[in-house]
Parts: structure tokens; sequence; C-alpha cells
């Protein structure tokens, strides 16, 4: 299976690469108030506006330095109600894909809590590598106040 | 870029011209193999982002993405002689290095060269340049080493018969947009006119795309 491996601090992380429609540079972002500290703001994707997250200061609690290696991934997002979004998430180093077995892959041990994103990991000669559950990434509190409640009529 | 790359590899690496050499070639023998010159390059990933990428890549991205048909056509592209032809690459079995051919005695035909023996099966070796009325060409600049050197055998077939053909030089496999392909001038009716579906332009060159039936025709025709 193809994954886009990219870095948080020193860590090495993967998406499943069929997730990832588009890698962009790192583009100029609208301000997005109101919310968690690690969603960076909102891109014109091809005249829609996409909420971008900061995967670094998500899980590490440091924004991502602003370098050519630093990309937005653009992910199909699908929330806790199956709705499809796109969302983008900030990476230091994305610059290879990686083929990895999925067989090689162990559970993760914290399965239980709801926004267990880092559900699978493995290990190779130099470190582990851990697979980052894209569907997962937002909790639905997050998740309703970057695409509305699905309660709410859209606007 | 915030510090100077030193560029140890076009001064004493295999790009430079000083005498005294790198001690790390004895191990590395070439500078892409030695950790300093890809370190250097992954350096270029590190660095700032230019305001002019950031803001042309921002623009880019907000606009609507314009794809005027996706009809496209995959393109074997090959010189023979002075003229750029394609071939579907649907049509192209192989393409494999000069091979001998074998004559046959008693032939007529100035189309068919003879045998030639490819994964052993013999197929049929014809000239494309006497089909079509081609010139070897002039490579004038061209030393023969080279332009043995760059000679093909193409492989074509069609309705499970096969033919072999040597060119000079295979460009390679191109898609290329339908809306793109145009048509033949009705004017220039030379042997090799006649044999084109269409026009297109690559790398600045105006490419004769072949026509799959019209070609079979006439290599049949031209067997005795």
């Amino acid at each position: 299976m193809l994954f886009v491996i990219f870095h948080v601090g020193d860590d090495r992380y993967v998406v499943d690469a069929k997730k990832v429609s588009e890698v962009i540079p790192l583009v100029k972002l609208s301000n997005f108030p109101n919310t968690a500290n690690y969603v960076t703001g909102l891109c014109n994707y091809r005249a829609t506006p996409v909420p971008v997250i900061d995967i670094c200061c998500l899980l590490d609690g440091v924004m991502s330095r602003a370098v050519m290696s630093t990309r937005i991934l653009l992910v199909k997002y699908i929330d806790y109600n199956d709705r499809k979004h796109h969302l983008g998430m900030i990476v230091e180093h994305a610059t290879e894909t990686i083929s990895l077995e999925i067989g090689c892959f162990h559970r993760s041990a914290q399965q239980s809590s709801e926004n267990n994103y880092v559900s699978n990991m493995m290990t190779d000669e130099s470190g582990i590598i851990q697979w980052l559950d894209v569907d997962r990434l937002l909790s639905r509190h997050d998740c309703d106040v970057l695409y509305g409640s699905p309660t709410e009529p859209e606007v | 870029m915030d510090e100077q790359i030193k560029n140890c590899w076009s001064t004493i690496g295999v790009w430079g011209t000083e005498t005294d050499k790198c001690p790390r070639l004895n191990d590395v023998l070439h500078c892409r193999n030695c950790d300093v010159y890809s370190n250097a390059g992954r350096s270029l990933l590190t660095r700032a982002i230019p305001e002019d990428y950031q803001n042309y890549w921002t623009s880019l991205l907000a606009k609507e993405k314009i794809r005027k048909s996706h009809d496209s056509l995959s393109i074997v592209v090959f010189r023979l002689g002075d003229e750029w032809l394609g071939l579907p690459t649907i049509t192209i079995k192989e393409i494999s290095e000069i091979r001998p051919v074998h004559g046959i005695p008693n032939s007529q035909s100035s189309v068919v060269k003879g045998l030639v023996n490819v994964r052993g099966e013999l197929k049929l070796w014809v000239s494309m340049g006497r089909l079509l009325s081609v010139d070897k060409g002039g490579d004038l600049d061209a030393s023969v080493l080279r332009k043995s050197f760059l000679e093909r055998l193409v492989i074509f077939v069609k309705d499970g018969e096969q033919f072999v053909f040597p060119v000079s030089e295979i460009i390679g496999t191109h898609r290329i947009w339908r809306e793109n392909i145009r048509e033949v001038p009705a004017t220039a009716a030379n042997s090799i006119n006649s044999h084109l579906a269409g026009l297109f332009e690559l790398e600045g060159r105006h490419v004769g795309l072949l026509d799959q039936e019209l070609l079979f025709n006439s290599l049949q025709r031209n067997l005795v």
C-alpha cells in the first residue's frame, strides 16, 4: 500500500496515499477566527474554502516551519456523520511517498479514546512509523466548528 | 538562502577542474554518492519559501481547473531519417535493439527486407523508409557510432500480424490531446502524407501521426 510520509519533529508519520488528492506548497491562508490553535486558516482551493490544520501543532504543539519542504496535503476527509469534505494538512518534510506492507502494522494500544487518530504503527531500520487516520483527526466539536453542525441547515 | 552552499563538487569533485581531487571520491567514486552532495541538495528544500512562489501558487490554486477535454492519445514518437513520426502506443508490441536481418532468396518486394529473429520467432523485417519514401537522411554531424547507437527495431502489431521495422531514433511515448492533432494538409499528396492520420507538434517539431489502418493495408499490399 502506498503512503505519503512526513515528519512531525523527529518522528515519522504516514497517511494513506489514496486519501490525498493533492500535495500543494504552503500557500497563503486566510484567517479562520474562533477555532482551535492548530487550525491555521482557510485555503482558497479551486474557488472553495478549505480549512487547513497544522499537524505539527496538533500532535506536538509546535507550529510547522515555513520552508519549501513543508507542504499542504489536501485530503478527502469523511467526518463522523459520513459527510465528505476537503481538509488541508500542513506537514513538514512532505517530499516522498513510501510503499509499506499493511501486514507490518501493529494496532496501537489506545483504541478506545474518541480521536485516536494514530491507530497503527510499524517499525523499520530507522525507527517507528505511525499511521495517521485522517478521518479521525478532528474531534466532533472541531469538525462541527470547521464544517458546520449536521443539524443546522447549511448556509 | 541563509547560508551559502559550499559547492565542493564543482571545485574538487567530479565536475571540478582542480587537479587535487576530494579524498572522499576514493570511497564514493562519484559526487552523487556522497552525503555532502545529497545533503546540499536536501537543503534546497529546507530554505525559506520565496514570496513570489507562494503568491503564484496561491493564485493558481484559487482558480478553477480548466481542462478542455479528457480525450488523449498515447503515441510512440520516433525519427525515420529526417521525418518525425508517431504511432499509437497500442499498436506497438515491443521496441528492441537492432538485430541481424536474414534475407529471403528470390524476394521481389522492395519493402520486405527479410526475416528477423525476435525472441525465437521469425518476423518480417520491412523498410518503413521505402514504404513511405523517406530518405535515410543526412545526419551530417552524427558519427556512424552515434547513429547505430540510437537505432531501434519497432515491432508493429495489427490484427495479430506483426511487422518489424528499424527507426533512426525513438523519441519516447507522449500523451497528446486529441484537440492538438491537426488534419494533414490536403495539398501535400506524397507517399508519407497519404499514410498520415494527423499532425501534431512536439518540442517545436511537427510530428506526423501514422494511420495504423492505412499503414497495415499498405504493408500487406507490398508483401509480394
